[in-house]
């Protein structure tokens, strides 16, 4: 039932103070109009911060946008104008033109989804298992991972080449992985080695971490099994960090250049990145090619992460890595 | 918790667990010592072989293919197929595929990459009758020999001179180019003001152009053998101080190299002269094409110092037999196909590069560059290039540095010459 409460006059009301009434806070006012004032000003500040912040940000990616459709003499212009004069859109069917550019999407694409799935896969079992798990040489094989980050690419490029192509019962190979060439210039060698990285155990860990113990005390006491436990109780409670670890992982494996270059030698197994390198010679470079080919490359990424970006900042502050 | 012990733990297995995969082994065939048979019967040449190559990007691929097909319709037992590399990760690829035992049948890398990958056994040796028998100018066969013997031949050259506005030069009333590298000096100088610098030494690469000046000078980089580093006696000290007297006088300005993908400053109008490379002709055709005309600019050699001749620089591509090839027959038989003097004519019209002789049929493309149709003049004089020794590639990206350290201003010559042998000397022992 609804009640008309009486209405008092600003007078009647005990509650209320007339702040226009002399010798009752006659600055009050002046004071709050100046604070709304700072708090627009300073608003309008922070904005201005941030469009410029956000302009210097995106110049790079605006300059090759712009140079992906510059007519090639235009670039030897001094000083070269800021907008193309003449904006030639065929520079982006002239790439297509010079290199299979389907093929190597739709590899970047297999490569990068493949990337996606089995870190979100494996490596969640692993942050899990490091997580939540007590099993004995759990510290030792945490610290494991930590250190296997630190150790850079190049460290490791040959290592695992060899793994690859000494591969056993593969390419040609013996039990004992002699006599052919294992995994090269193959999926396997593009996509496996890269399935499980240390950085997303890692931060799986971080996520696993934070969530509630007594929910798998309380699974536990309920017989669900430990793969359940993790699959259908925990995992879904870190859905920020699923997401984060497919969009890195995704971005890893479309970015990838020098391994898929290593171990392929065939057009057919060749990803995007190889592909704009094409656009660079020995001492000459076709830049317009090369924007446009970068452009076209960079769209997917920037597509995804304005898709998702809200999880994917979500992500990152729940991990606690900023 | 993780602590400091187990983290450093875990990084000592780390270690241990990269160190024996490193161990692997690299089998990958092998054959016997000496040369490879470039005379095999072609009805005896069948099976698969592989051409790694830096070179034939985008649209000069078909030419490649093109050149291939043609290979197969000859030898119609052999297939060929092509890995394709970027040139900056050719020595990561080439060394990942020596370490893993797969490396290609046919091998297409830099000059000055000869001696490093015959010592490891990569770069089969080539019969000295076969090679001499093509004919090639010596200077331009001298960066294809490592021990006496050659492993490569050059397919496809970079050749670098000196190119100057003819305006620039009319208005000054300068009406020959100099015989000398004091009177190059001398132009660079009366050239350089009202916003122009004489001359561009240091676009094109400053580590070259330096080995370019080490060589008019009448120096090398090592002695004949390679074991022995050179670079920093007489002959290198007078290359590094007449840079930095044009520097010092105003000729060369250290500050006016072109980023990447910028006109350079000759292309500009802001540089009188400028020691370039014949690549530079496909940037003139896109980005500048009145340069390309006739007469648009004049040209010259380096000229030589202290009474030596005139000198031009030898970049490019070379191409070798894999050492390590299942089938050297047929990667041998591809080799000479590719040195014919039609599929040279063919590669480099469609590469845009000199080819390694003047013995070519003509092509449109090559008679038309007017860089090319200069450098195929002076063949006999492209005796300057990188290399000579078998621990070049652990020294050539380390010899930039110490010459930028010098040309700023951050070391003197002697420091700079002592740090260029003791670099040398280094690299070296660890052969």
């Amino acid at each position: 039932m609804v009640t008309d409460s009486p209405t008092l006059s600003p007078a009647a009301d005990p509650t209320r103070v007339d702040v226009s009434a002399p010798g009752r806070h006659p600055d009050r006012s002046v004071r709050q109009t100046s604070l709304r004032r700072q708090k627009r000003v300073g608003n309008a500040l922070m904005l201005a911060f941030l469009v410029i912040a956000a302009l210097i940000m995106a110049t790079p990616f605006l300059w090759m946008a712009l140079s992906a459709m510059r007519d090639p003499s235009e670039m030897a212009k001094v000083p070269m104008p800021l907008i193309p004069q003449d904006w030639r859109l065929e520079n982006f069917a002239e790439t297509l033109e010079r290199a299979p550019f389907g093929i190597y999407a739709r590899n970047s694409f297999i490569l990068a989804s493949a990337a996606a799935i089995l870190n979100v896969v494996f490596a969640s079992a692993c942050g899990y298992s490091l997580a939540k798990l007590r099993f004995a040489a759990s510290k030792f094989v945490f610290a494991w991972t930590v250190a296997c980050i630190m150790i850079p690419f190049y460290a490791t490029v040959i290592p695992v080449f060899l793994m690859v192509r000494h591969m056993p019962l593969f390419g040609g190979n013996s039990i004992l992985g002699q006599g052919g060439i294992g995994w090269i210039d193959s999926w396997w060698a593009l996509i496996v080695p890269g399935a499980v990285s240390p950085f997303m155990v890692f931060l799986f860990r971080q996520f696993y971490v934070g969530t509630p113990t007594e929910l798998i005390e309380a699974a536990r006491l309920d017989g669900v099994s430990e793969f359940g436990i993790y699959s259908r109780i925990i995992t879904p409670l870190i859905k920020p960090g699923l997401l984060t670890v497919a969009l890195l992982s995704f971005e890893a494996g479309w970015n990838n250049f020098l391994w898929p270059l290593l171990v392929t030698t065939s057009e057919n197994l060749r990803v995007i990145q190889v592909g704009i390198a094409s656009f660079r010679q020995e001492a000459t470079t076709d830049w317009h090619l090369l924007m446009a080919g970068t452009t076209m490359a960079a769209v997917p990424m920037i597509v995804l992460f304005l898709v998702f970006q809200r999880y994917f900042v979500q992500g990152f502050a729940a991990s606690g890595i900023k | 918790m993780l602590s400091r012990r187990s983290l450093l733990t875990a990084a000592g297995a780390s270690g241990i667990g990269l160190t024996a995969a490193a161990c692997g082994s690299s089998d990958g065939g092998g054959t016997a010592d000496g040369p490879v048979d470039m005379g095999a019967e072609v009805s005896a040449l069948s099976g698969e072989i592989s051409v790694l190559t830096p070179d034939f990007t985008g649209d000069a691929r078909a030419g490649l293919d093109d050149m291939i097909d043609q290979f197969m319709e000859n030898n119609p037992d052999v297939s060929v197929t092509v890995d394709q590399v970027a040139w900056d990760k050719l020595n990561e690829k080439l060394s990942t595929s020596i370490a893993g035992g797969v490396v290609a049948d046919v091998i297409m890398a830099g000059v000055g990459w000869t001696p490093p990958f015959a010592e490891k056994g990569i770069f089969a040796q080539l019969p000295t009758d076969y090679v001499e028998g093509i004919g090639l100018d010596e200077a331009i066969l001298t960066s294809s020999t490592f021990d006496g013997s050659y492993y490569s031949l050059p397919i496809a050259m970079d050749l670098r001179f000196v190119v100057y506005n003819k305006e620039m030069f009319e208005a000054k009333g300068i009406t020959e180019p100099p015989a000398t590298l004091e009177e190059l000096a001398q132009i660079a100088n009366d050239l350089t003001g009202d916003g122009v610098v004489g001359l561009d030494l240091l676009t094109t690469n400053i580590r070259q152009a330096w080995i370019h000046l080490l060589y008019a000078f009448g120096g090398t980089l090592f002695s004949e053998d390679g074991m022995t580093p050179t670079m920093h006696e007489e002959p290198g000290a007078k290359a590094t101080q007449w840079i930095l007297d044009l520097i010092d006088s105003g000729g060369v300005d250290y500050n006016m190299q072109a980023a990447e993908g910028q006109p350079t400053p000759f292309m500009r109008g802001e540089a009188a002269m400028q020691l370039l490379s014949t690549a530079a002709w496909n940037d003139w055709s896109t980005m500048m094409p009145e340069l390309t005309e006739d007469g648009a600019v004049g040209m010259f050699l380096l000229p030589g110092g202290d009474g030596n001749d005139p000198v031009m620089f030898q970049g490019g591509t070379t191409v070798s037999v894999g050492q390590r090839s299942q089938n050297q027959d047929a990667a041998a038989a591809l080799v000479q196909h590719f040195m014919d003097p039609a599929m040279l004519a063919q590669g480099n019209a469609a590469l845009g590069k000199v080819p390694p002789t003047a013995d070519i049929p003509e092509t449109p493309e090559i008679s038309e560059n007017l860089l090319t149709s200069f450098a195929l003049e002076h063949l006999d004089k492209a005796g300057a290039a990188e290399g000579g020794s078998a621990a070049w590639m652990e020294i050539r990206g380390n010899l930039q540095p110490i010459i930028e350290a010098c040309l700023t201003g951050q070391a003197d010559v002697e420091t700079t010459l002592s740090e260029m042998k003791t670099l040398s000397d280094d690299a070296i022992s660890r052969i």
